[in-house]
């Protein structure tokens, strides 16, 4: 086995996974070969870090600290959702308050409406009835109803 | 008590149980994690960040899957979801950092496309960690749930809802990636594929 041989199977060879022939050409390579030999120590190093990167033991505090996150989850929640209530409030607020001057406005709009009506009514039943009594008035007295000055001016304009 | 019963008493809003709970599955998941983020405190939060999914979301829990199935997947999706953000700020970081005309000290702007080059700038303690980052992702799902887990390849099948010759075939693959990288890492020379 020359050295890019074993270089193709040396990490298989450091965690024992190879076959069986091929580990006993490697082991014997890597006993010639120092290049290969501090490969296989640095690669094998490399994998006992794994080890000691793992937990092997159970942390105490862990569930208090978790308990306190959940808490502290919980109440950040519960906060999300009344701004968010409240959020959704507060254009709800807005729309009522237009609502509500939109209807008052038609309310004060509708009352004047009726007044000037009933005012409009009252005078003309007022210059109706006027009507009629001038005419009764001066149904026998034509010189009431028709003034002399304007009577003679029109009667000269038509002579004339 | 089984998964199963445990289940059910959470369930009922059984404190207890969930506690029960919390300390079953709580090195998987802090080491799951761990197998993401390679940070202690990182894989910590987010292992916290798991358990408070798993109680807000235990009611609508249909049990389709196992339990320790679902747990598993929402750990992976966490840290992948931790890993995307990160990234995002980072690249961020670099861009403020290049405008204000600093040196980027940590995290590349083209990370996936400088990987190799990366791994030749760090130290040989985070070399491994370095050439996982760089793997495809369910390469690297494949090979977290394998090494950090000790997981089975049944186990792995089920977390991540494929057939086991699929996760042998992606952590066969995986390997042989992160053994070209540490090849080329160690030995300075071209990839070998």
């Amino acid at each position: 086995m020359n050295c890019n041989e074993v270089h193709k199977q040396i990490l298989f060879f450091a965690e024992a996974t190879a076959h069986e022939n091929q580990m006993q050409e490697i082991q014997k390579h890597l006993t010639a070969c120092n290049e290969c030999n501090s490969l296989y120590i640095n690669i094998l190093t490399n994998l006992k870090n794994i080890e000691t990167e793992k937990t092997s033991q159970s942390d105490e505090l862990f569930f208090e600290q978790l308990q306190a996150k959940l808490n502290q989850k919980q109440k950040t929640n519960a906060n999300l959702h009344l701004h968010s209530f409240r959020q959704v409030l507060e254009p709800l607020k807005i729309a009522a308050v237009i609502a509500l001057g939109i209807f008052l406005g038609v309310l004060i709009g509708n009352s004047s409406e009726q007044t000037v009506q009933t005012e409009q009514a009252q005078t003309e039943t007022y210059s109706l009835e006027d009507e009629f009594t001038k005419e009764i008035y001066f149904a026998g007295n034509d010189l009431a109803y028709e003034s002399v000055e304007e009577y003679l001016t029109e009667t000269n304009s038509q002579n004339k | 008590m089984n998964d199963q019963e445990l289940l059910a008493q959470i369930q009922n809003n059984d404190q207890l149980a969930f506690k029960e709970l919390v300390k079953r599955y709580q090195k998987a998941v802090v080491n799951t994690c761990m197998g993401f983020v390679h940070n202690t405190d990182d894989a910590r939060d987010l292992a916290q960040e798991v358990f408070i999914e798993v109680y807000q979301s235990i009611a609508k829990f249909r049990g389709d899957a196992k339990l320790s199935t679902w747990i598993y997947r929402i750990a992976v999706n966490k840290s992948l979801n931790f890993l995307r953000s990160h990234k995002k700020n980072s690249l961020l970081k670099s861009i403020e950092q290049f405008f204000k005309g600093e040196k980027n000290t940590h995290y590349e702007i083209a990370h996936n496309q400088s990987a190799d080059s990366e791994l030749l700038n760090n130290e040989t303690a985070h070399v491994l960690n370095k050439a996982l980052e760089s793997l495809p992702e369910n390469q690297r799902i494949a090979f977290v749930l394998s090494k950090y887990d000790e997981m089975p390849y049944a186990k792995i099948s089920e977390v991540m809802d494929i057939s086991v010759s699929s996760v042998e075939s992606l952590l066969f693959r995986a390997k042989k990636n992160l053994q070209t990288k540490l090849v080329h890492f160690y030995t300075n020379k071209p990839k070998i594929n």
